[in-house]
């Protein structure tokens, strides 16, 4: 199975370092280099071919629409506040 | 009957339910059926505490791969006592009540989107409530992206007292003490109006093949009454009992993330949210919910969930020592524990079983599914004297069943 890892994409030297005074700025361009990296690595498409892992029950964040309305009606009777249900399941796009 | 409340925030749970109700039945199955029993028991220092069975029976189908329809049906059956705190005049009384709800929708599915409506009906000795909503989702970027927006609209009515002479005196105002003349023409009991608009955006993001993020936001008008119309909160040092006073406008806004992370080598994932929430009676909160899944075997699933929601009290909340000796701070008062601060803390697991046949084309189902969940609420008020401090925790207890085709 294909599992698209970001980890060849090494930051480069930055300026201060080994002085520690990069450190910040290298930790905020290696999360950037990784998010960017991660997304241009795929070309900011998951494949359909590449979508197994996806397609599984346990990816799909509404995949129980009976018991999420179970677990919502429990706890929007005991918290003071609503949402973050989601409104559709994204991501799979399967079919 | 003291279900009001109950009922009421119930409701309100009901629209953002229907949404997500309203998708369309998944494309992989043509037909399911399910059915689900859950538990909620939340024992009391002082009294029986309350006790609620919610069964759920859902159908949904999908016809000529583009339509789909589900209908389902779903109930509250509470008993208990209504919570000690507050009650020190009338002292904790029984109270027993159903709530029934009917929902159903269709929708229309095509390869990179779709559009989706839902109704639904429910009632109980002392509300009403009609709801309609519209989902409407689109993939993006090679399905990459998904656009979604939910509408929910509800027309509720609640049975009150009549304190038409009490008008623009609140501290003259009684709490209704029974729903036996609600909805009639006894003139002691009047119908209230309380009219809920929630909308729903959010952008789901397909990050990487085992990665998915989800990003949104939650709009929430409402205008009506939307007080207990059964509490009474003891206000003054004058011993005064008057029915329980809100707003009649509240504007609630949550901002979320979701994302779901596959962990492959352990047949597994992670799924998470985190919301930040505020509201026109200055009520915020941060809540956190992570679920981790694994399979075991080949017919096994084996979940642990994990919840913490953590809030601040309305504008116009005080402690019941507090409105005793200091009265309330305007013309509202509340004994509402999801207006009071506190916290939440949820723990859990659930375990569910599947049946795939060998020979799927001789076989009359294509799954069936059986699963076991249970998970416990503790309460963390701010005070001994907030509201529903003698109660501690509660326990959910979940049996479900369902069989595709």
């Amino acid at each position: 199975m294909h599992l698209p890892f970001i980890s060849d994409h090494l930051p480069l030297p930055l300026a201060g370092e080994g002085r520690g005074e990069g450190k910040p700025l290298k930790l905020a361009f290696v999360l950037f280099a990784l998010l960017v990296g991660g997304c241009s690595m795929s070309k900011w498409t998951v494949k359909p071919h590449q979508r197994e892992l996806l397609a599984d029950r346990i990816m799909q964040l509404d995949a129980d629409p009976q018991e999420r309305s179970a677990e919502e009606h429990v706890l929007a009777n005991r918290e003071g506040a609503i949402g973050g249900t989601g409104t559709s399941g994204g991501g799979c796009g399967c079919n | 009957m003291q279900l009001a409340r109950t009922g009421s925030i119930a409701i309100l749970g009901v629209g953002l339910a229907v949404i997500g109700l309203a998708r369309p039945a998944r494309a992989t199955n043509t037909a399911e059926g399910a059915a689900r029993v859950t538990m909620f028991d939340e024992p009391s220092d002082k009294n029986i505490g309350v006790r609620v069975i919610h069964p759920q029976a859902d159908v949904s189908a999908t016809v000529a791969s583009t339509l789909a329809i589900s209908a389902g049906y779903s109930a509250d059956v509470v008993s208990g006592a209504t919570p000690a705190t507050f009650d020190v005049v009338s002292a904790a009384t029984k109270f027993s009540d159903t709530r029934n709800l009917f929902h159903a929708s269709f929708g229309f599915e095509q390869a990179d989107g779709g559009i989706s409506f839902a109704g639904a009906y429910g009632w109980e000795n002392d509300y009403k409530s009609t709801v309609i909503s519209g989902t409407t989702h689109h993939d993006l970027y090679e399905h990459n992206f998904t656009l979604a927006l939910a509408y929910s609209h509800n027309f509720d009515r609640v049975c009150d007292a009549n304190n038409a002479a009490a008008a623009g005196l609140p501290l003259e105002r009684v709490a209704l003490t029974s729903s036996a003349g609600c909805f009639t023409t006894n003139p002691a009991y009047v119908t209230e109006k309380l009219s809920i608009d929630t909308f729903e955006p959010s952008l789901s993001w397909t990050m990487t093949p085992r990665l998915v993020v989800q990003g949104g936001a939650t709009i929430q008008i409402l205008d009506g009454f939307q007080a207990n119309p059964y509490r009474k909160v003891l206000v003054g040092s004058q011993n005064r009992t008057p029915q329980e006073s809100l707003p009649q406008f509240r504007q609630r806004y949550a901002l979320f993330a979701r994302l779901a992370y596959a962990f492959p080598e352990l047949r597994g994932s992670i799924t998470g949210m985190v919301r930040g929430y505020d509201d026109s009676w200055a009520v915020r909160a941060i809540t956190g919910d992570v679920v981790g899944t694994k399979y075991i075997g080949q017919a096994m699933l084996v979940s642990v969930r994990a919840h913490y929601h953590l809030q601040g009290g309305a504008s116009f909340y005080r402690n019941s020592v507090d409105y005793r000796v200091f009265g309330p701070p305007g013309q509202y008062w509340t004994g509402d524990r999801e207006l009071s601060p506190m916290g939440n803390y949820l723990l859990g697991g659930k375990l569910s079983f599947f049946r795939r046949p060998q020979q799927e084309r001789s076989s009359w189902f294509a799954e069936m599914e059986l699963g076991g969940k249970y998970e416990i609420l503790l309460y963390r008020p701010e005070s001994p004297f907030s509201p529903n401090a003698d109660r501690k925790f509660a326990h959910i207890i979940q049996a479900a069943f369902a069989t595709r085709f």
